[in-house]
Parts: C-alpha cells; sequence; structure tokens
C-alpha cells in the first residue's frame, strides 16, 4: 500500500465498514444459505475419486473426511454420470464397501468392474460405482441412495448391510446425517420414515450455524478437498496403508451382550428394515439387490459364544432370521453372504476383508447374477 | 511460528508501543523479546535444552557487545540497567520451575539454577578479566568470536556434527537415548542472530560501528518480530529507527503496518500452507505419477516458498512498524526478473545484501590486487560460485545446499559472462515488441532455472533431486 493511499484512510471507519460487510455478508450467507459444494475441480481438472472422501491422515492418505454431501458427490468419479453407453450399478454399504486397507481396484466395486460383466438384455458393459461409506447405518445409505438415484439414473442398485448398519438406535449416530439434518427430514416426509427409534435425533443448524462464520470449517474443507484432489490424481493415492495394522480378533470374550438386548430379545422392531423397504421403493422400475454381507466367524478362544467383536452368535443368528423372513415378506432380491469368507481373509475388523476375501464375493455376487439371466460375463 | 503467536506478537507490540511511560517502551521492548525468545524456542529431546539454548545465545549477544564496545562505554548506567533487566529475566524464567509455570514460557520445566548462575559468574569474570582491554585486544579477540561464530553455524548447520553435538549434550546429562527419537539441535533463530552478530564485530573492527549501548544492542540481535526469519537489518539503522524513542505510531503509520502483518498472514497461512500441500517433498516424491505433475508439485513449491518467507518478512515488517522501526525489505516480485542477477538482487535481499558485504566485496578486491594476472572471467566465475556456496551452506551443510548454491553461482557466472558480452556486441536497438518478448522469455527463463534450482533445496539427498530431473525428463521413480 503507497503513502498516499494510506494517508486517506481513517483506520477507525475501515475497521466499521469492514466490520458492517462482514455482518451483513455473514446475515446474507445465512439467509440464502449458498451451497459452495457445488463447485469442484474434480472431473474437470482432475480425475474424480473412485469413492467418497474419507480419511484421518489427510498428508498421507490425500483424502479426509467431510460431511458435505454435495462435495462428496462432486469429487466422485460418479458425477459425470448418466451414461447411456454403460449399465449403471450403485454398491452402497459401510466401510467393507468403501475399502478400508484396499486399493480402489481392491474394492467390491473394483473388483466387480475387473470381471468385464455385461447386461444381459441390452449388452451393455456394466460399470460399478463404490458409494461405500465407513460409517455403520443405513440411514446414511439411504441419504446417499436418495441423492444417486436423482441425479445419475442408475440401472441396478446393490446394498451390502449387516447388522450393525441395521439397529435403529445407530441410525442417526453418523456424523455424516448429523451434518444432514434436511435430508432426513426429506426422507421422513418423502417415505414415511420415523426414526423416533433412533437413540438421537438430528438438529437442524441454528441462525448463528448458518452463517459464514458457522460453516467455516465446512468451507475450509471443500477447499482443501479440491487441493487433495490434485494429490490424488497425481498420485493415485486416496487411503493411508499403515505396514501394520491390529487385527480383528480372534479370540473372543465370554460374552453373550449385545448391546441392551438379551438373549433372543432382538426383533424385528430392533432392525430398521424399513429403510431397506424405503430404499427400494425410491425407484421401483431398477434391479435392487440386497446382500447380508460377510462377517468374521472366528474360531478362536469362545468362538462358540461370539462369532466375533460385533456379534454374540444368539444376535446374530436372530437377524439373519428376521432378514430371511423380511426377504419373504417384501419379496426383496436377497442374498446372504455372511459365511461366504474364511476367517483368514479379513484384516482390521469383522468385517474388512483382504482382496481375496473381496475377490471371492466379487465372484460370488456376479455368479449369483450370471446365474439368474441377468448379467452375462465376456470371457 | 503460527498465528496464535503472531497474534501475541501483534498484541505485544501494540502494549509496548502504546505505554503511556515513553522512555521505559525500549526496556519493555527488551522484556518482551527475552521472554519471546525462550517461548519461541521448540521443545527438545535433550533435557533443558530449550532453555539453555536460549541463555547461551543471550551470553553470546553479552560478549559480543562487550568486545565491540570501547572500555569507558561499558560501564555506562543504561548498559547496567539493560544487563540487569537481562539477567532479571533469566532468573525470572529460570525460577517458572518452582512456580508450577512449567510450558508458559519454556517449552519444558527449566535447570536447576546451578547452570544459570555459572554462566552469569563466567560471563561476569570475562567481562573482568577484559575490564580495560585496549581496542587492539578486541580486534584479536573479534576474530577469535568471528570464527568462533562460523564453527559454530557450521556445526548447528551440518545434520551430522549438529546430531553428534546433540548426544554429547544428552550423555553430559546423563540422558539414555532412543533409536526412535531424532536427536538434534533446533535453535531458533539462530543462523540470523550469528549474522547479526558476525556484522557488528565485523563492522566494529573496521569501524564502521562504535558505541552501541546493551539495549540497542540486544533489541536489535533477539528483536522478536525478526527472529524467526529475518530480515537481517543493519544494527547502526535499526539503532537509529529505535532511538527516535518510538514515537507513538500515526493513522497512516497504523493503517500501513495493519496492512502489512494482513499481506503477510495472508501469504503465509492462506496460500503458503494451501500450496504445501501439493509442493513437492521427499515423501510424495515416490508417489507422483507423470511428469506433468512432478513439474506442478515443482512450482507449487516454488510459489510456497516465495509466500511463506515474504509472509514472515511482511509480518515482520507490519511488526516493526507499529514500533516505528522500518526493517529492510527482504523480497521484492523476484519471480518477475528477467535475468538470475536480479533475481538474487530482489531474493532475500538482506541475506545476499550480507554476503555481499562481507564476503563478496572484500575478498573480490583482496583477489584483485593479489592476483592481477588472473583473467576477470575466472575471478567472476571464483567469486559468484563460492559466494552462492556459503549461501547454500548457510540453508545447511549438506551436499543438497551445495549444489543449490552452485547451481545458482554457475547461473549468476553464466548471466555476467552472457551480459558482458551483449555489451561488447553492441546490439542495434530492436522493437519494442522484440523487447517485451524477450523480456517475457528473460522472466520465464528465470523462473525455471530458479524453480528447478529448488530441486535441490527441497529434497533431503542427491539421489532424489535427481529422481525429480529424471521424472520431468520422463525416467522412472526409484
Amino acid at each position: 500500500m503507497d503513502k498516499k493511499a494510506a494517508q486517506s484512510i481513517n483506520p477507525i471507519r475501515l475497521l466499521l465498514k469492514a466490520l458492517v460487510l462482514f455482518i451483513i455478508i455473514n446475515i446474507l450467507w445465512a439467509a440464502f444459505e449458498p451451497q459452495p459444494g457445488y463447485y469442484s475441480i474434480y472431473s474437470h481438472l482432475v480425475r474424480g475419486r473412485p469413492r467418497f472422501p474419507f480419511g484421518e491422515v489427510p498428508q498421507l492418505a490425500y483424502n479426509f473426511t467431510l460431511d458435505n454431501l454435495h462435495a462428496m458427490f462432486e469429487s466422485h468419479e460418479i458425477d459425470i454420470l448418466p451414461n447411456p453407453n454403460q449399465y449403471t450399478v450403485l454398491v452402497l454399504g459401510d466401510s467393507s464397501v468403501w475399502g478400508t486397507l484396499l486399493l480402489p481396484e481392491e474394492t467390491l466395486s473394483g473388483q466387480l468392474n475387473s470381471l468385464g460383466l455385461t447386461e444381459a438384455e441390452s449388452n451393455l458393459p456394466i460399470r460399478f460405482y463404490n458409494l461405500g461409506y465407513p460409517t455403520l447405518s443405513l440411514t446414511k445409505d439411504l441419504i446417499i441412495l436418495d441423492e444417486a438415484l436423482d441425479e445419475y439414473e442408475p440401472d441396478m442398485v446393490i446394498w451390502l448391510v449387516t447388522l450393525e448398519s441395521m439397529l435403529w438406535e445407530h441410525q442417526l449416530r453418523s456424523p455424516i446425517v448429523q451434518a444432514n439434518p434436511h435430508k432426513i427430514e426429506h426422507l421422513t416426509n418423502r417415505y414415511n420414515i420415523s426414526f423416533s427409534k433412533a437413540a438421537n435425533q438430528v438438529e437442524f443448524l441454528n441462525f448463528w450455524q448458518r452463517t459464514l462464520i458457522g460453516r467455516r470449517r465446512e468451507i475450509a474443507d471443500i477447499i482443501r478437498l479440491q487441493l487433495y484432489g490434485i494429490l490424488w490424481d497425481a498420485t493415485g493415492i486416496d487411503q493411508y496403508y499403515p505396514e501394520e495394522y491390529t487385527a480383528a480378533a480372534r479370540e473372543l470374550d465370554n460374552d453373550k451382550t449385545y448391546y441392551e438386548y438379551r438373549e433372543g430379545m432382538l426383533t424385528g422392531e430392533d432392525l430398521a428394515t424399513e429403510l431397506l423397504v424405503a430404499g427400494k421403493n425410491m425407484d421401483r422400475q431398477i434391479p435392487f439387490l440386497i446382500v447380508n454381507e460377510p462377517v468374521l466367524i472366528s474360531q478362536g478362544e469362545n468362538s462358540d459364544v461370539r462369532y466375533n467383536f460385533y456379534y454374540p452368535r444368539w444376535a446374530y443368528d436372530q437377524y439373519r432370521v428376521i432378514m430371511s423372513q423380511q426377504d419373504d415378506a417384501n419379496h426383496w432380491d436377497y442374498i446372504d453372504a455372511w459365511d461366504l469368507v474364511s476367517q483368514e481373509e479379513f484384516t482390521n475388523s469383522a468385517i474388512h476383508l483382504t482382496p481375496d476375501g473381496t475377490n471371492l464375493l466379487a465372484e460370488h455376487l456376479a455368479d449369483c447374477f450370471v446365474e439368474r439371466g441377468i448379467w452375462i460375463t465376456i470371457d | 511460528m503460527d498465528y496464535q503467536q503472531i497474534l501475541f506478537f501483534i498484541l505485544a507490540a501494540l502494549v509496548i508501543r502504546y505505554f503511556p511511560v515513553s522512555n521505559i517502551r525500549k526496556w519493555l521492548l527488551l522484556t518482551t523479546s527475552i521472554v519471546f525468545l525462550y517461548w519461541l524456542q521448540p521443545l527438545s529431546p535433550i533435557r533443558y535444552l530449550d532453555f539453555y539454548l536460549p541463555t547461551i545465545l543471550l551470553l553470546l549477544t553479552s560478549l559480543s557487545w562487550f568486545i565491540i564496545t570501547p572500555p569507558d562505554n561499558r560501564y555506562h548506567k543504561e548498559n547496567l540497567l539493560a544487563l540487569a533487566i537481562t539477567f532479571g529475566c533469566l532468573f525470572f524464567i529460570n525460577a517458572t520451575r518452582w512456580f508450577g509455570l512449567t510450558g508458559i514460557i519454556t517449552a519444558s520445566r527449566p535447570p536447576a539454577l546451578s547452570f544459570l548462575l555459572i554462566s552469569v559468574v563466567g560471563l561476569f569474570l570475562f567481562f573482568w578479566l577484559l575490564r580495560n582491554q585496549e581496542a587492539k585486544t578486541n580486534r584479536w579477540l573479534g576474530t577469535v568470536f568471528l570464527i568462533f561464530f562460523i564453527i559454530l553455524l557450521v556445526i548447528l548447520k551440518s545434520p551430522t556434527l549438529n546430531q553428534w553435538t546433540a548426544k554429547q549434550i544428552g550423555v553430559m546429562q546423563n540422558q539414555s537415548f532412543s533409536s526412535n527419537i531424532r536427536f538434534d539441535i533446533r535453535w531458533l533463530g539462530v543462523s540470523y542472530v550469528i549474522f547479526r552478530l558476525l556484522h557488528t564485530i565485523k563492522d566494529c573492527q573496521s569501524n564502521r560501528l562504535s558505541g552501541v549501548g546493551l539495549a540497542d544492542y540486544m533489541n536489535y540481535v533477539i528483536f522478536f518480530p525478526s527472529l524467526s526469519a529475518g530480515p537481517i537489518d543493519r544494527i547502526q539503522h535499526f539503532s537509529e529507527e529505535l532511538n527516535l524513542n518510538m514515537p507513538l505510531p500515526d493513522r497512516n503509520n497504523l493503517v500501513s503496518a495493519a496492512w502489512r502483518i494482513f499481506l503477510g498472514l495472508f501469504k503465509k497461512f492462506a496460500l503458503a500452507d494451501t500450496l504445501a500441500i501439493i509442493a513437492i517433498h521427499n515423501l510424495n516424491l515416490n508417489q507422483i505419477q507423470g511428469s506433468n505433475w512432478i513439474l506442478i508439485s515443482i512450482y507449487a513449491y516454488a510459489a510456497m516458498i516465495w509466500l511463506d518467507f515474504d509472509g514472515y518478512t511482511d509480518i515482520a515488517i507490519g511488526l516493526g512498524q507499529v514500533f516505528g522501526i522500518k526493517l529492510p525489505e527482504n523480497f521484492n516480485k523476484p519471480y518477475l526478473r528477467p535475468n538470475i542477477k536480479l533475481f538474487w538482487d530482489n531474493w532475500h535481499m538482506t541475506l545476499t545484501q550480507w554476503f555481499r558485504a562481507y564476503y563478496f566485496n572484500p575478498v573480490s578486491r583482496t583477489l584483485r590486487r593479489k592476483w592481477k594476472t588472473v583473467p576477470v572471467g575466472a575471478m567472476v566465475f571464483f567469486m559468484q560460485m563460492t559466494t552462492m556456496l556459503l549461501i547454500g551452506f548457510w540453508h545447511g551443510v549438506t551436499w543438497n545446499f551445495a549444489v543449490w548454491g552452485l547451481w545458482h553461482g554457475l547461473g549468476l557466472f553464466v548471466h555476467n559472462r552472457w551480459s558482458a558480452w551483449l555489451e561488447q556486441k553492441q546490439q542495434s536497438t530492436s522493437s519494442p515488441i522484440w523487447q517485451k518478448a524477450r523480456l517475457a522469455g528473460g522472466v520465464l527463463l528465470t523462473f525455471h532455472f530458479v524453480a528447478f534450482g529448488w530441486v535441490w533445496f527441497a529434497m533431503p539427498s542427491m539421489k532424489q533431486s535427481v529422481q525429480v530431473f529424471s521424472s520431468i525428463f520422463g525416467g522412472t521413480h526409484g
């Protein structure tokens, strides 16, 4: 700033003007709620990510967790859709679908893509999109599905679930669900879903939280996501892979408890099957497959009491019975793959598979559809 | 420095500047600078090092002042007061070990009082022994100090020597070493402090400096806004500015200071820190695929290092303005310069001026006087290469910094010879368009020369630097 310019400025007036301007911008921001998440360099300057942004160590993973749903979709490779020249399949689920400790090509979607499948009727190549996100909640999946169905016109949905993601009390816990109360309101109104059984409820942002200052973290995250997009495109890395990790427990406690449920007390009322029904009803025209994902079946200590760290045997068995009944009642396309993978093919959690374990699941799913005449293999 | 520390700096600067009793401000500045010196010193795995290092720095500063000050001027009331304030601060900071204030001023609990007592007694013994020494002895002592400071700098800047010394300090304190912890000496601002001390001793030896008060001297050496990242002012200028008795800043001064600090914060924390995400470094080197991305990450590094450094300079200059002290500029659009000489005239200017004043000019003069038959080209080559090599070593005594320095030395030499050849050729005046094109080409060429030079600077080893160049030209990684 030159001397002449500095001389003509009254610092008090300057500060007051800046303050007034700042207040006005904040009020306008809160009133109109602009959505900065819609602006993205992904799929324009850099390639889209094969899975949603998620991670705790951005400096190493070139990826990190944020809650802005628009920014998440804008950064995803799915954002170039719809594409009439392919048969689009969305794959929903938790961290096992997202692919913790797996390279993008090793995830379920990646492995399904590598099978080179074609849709039987149209002969279009099938392209699978990884819409998994590492929290255990069907509501989170439903929010993602609702967004994706409207925007990307998929031809099929595969939704992987497990008991932990189905408990009502878990439904609104996830930070991404908490950060998107409008989506919950939308689901409630559009599909007549009641979340009253959830342990906690979502809260709308108050006026101050909606201002520019209130949303500064969200905006900063969106900008950071663009920067890490450059590194993602430059390196192909979107996850931190530690050299060593703690393996999922095989030696288990002699403990039959499952949250507050006593043995035999888990019922259909406790599971959010309505959300699966709502998901299926979102678009009745397209095939909709529900998969009970593989879990670690331990052969170690107390494996007669528990299958794994998450599940006592009685609770998980009960859950499978309920899912089977719901399948019959609702005419789902349902595959129960719970025991498909041996305990050696699990990594750091009772639901995280190794590349080989994931390959087994991918081939199993492909076989199921090839048998049903929906998909054909090129080879 | 993080932005919270900078916020404290701004508050401290304002409090000192608006302190109602004007002739106390200089002393307040001294006290604050001493406290910040300890506060900024990072925690070290070596016990008490975060107390030892600032204390040694203050002792060295006191000693340097003593030997450059004529005996008659040493025992002036103001100097004794400055000494009392300095050691009062030291004892207070040391005493925080008993007040439960650990972590507030020093990063860890200060050591027992014995270290400080021995140091102070040693200092006063030195003062007493040399109390009546004449200027001639002081010149000799000055040379000893110059050599000592250069050796100290080499030890601190050489990773091997630094780590070895750190281990010896640890051993002396019976400290056990874990292989997981990196033991080294990270001494905040020491490169700048030593260069300030060298400047004062050299200027005193060549009779360009006489009679600076201890308070001015201390304030000059450890002036907190410029402690960690410069600029390197000259004491004559700093002392003159300081002794204007810090008049209250006028409106324009404050606006200008605020604008400069804001610019600095923006450059450092919004731009440089953002670019750091995509800038090349040794961890992402093997991960980046494709020469285009490597190039982009080098450009990002070039922009980051300039914005980071220039941002800190803006903050320092802005804070200086709050005190009414006009610190020298360090950067002036360096990447828009059409040749490498102009780049160095506008990049880290106070450092290059320092080397020009205390190495390039005097050594050139001596060489020209002694070896009159040596061709100009050879002389220029030797001087450019050695100056830039020393500037490289100032950043670190490693092969990479040496090559970085030589890279620029060679660039300066080639430019010098090219300019001399062009002058001889007496070119006909070209069209304005051609001149503009040449200027743009020069800027582009200079920028790329500097940006590729940063590869040596950014990478920790020669192998990785070569790997970057190989990747740029389509070679494979690793």
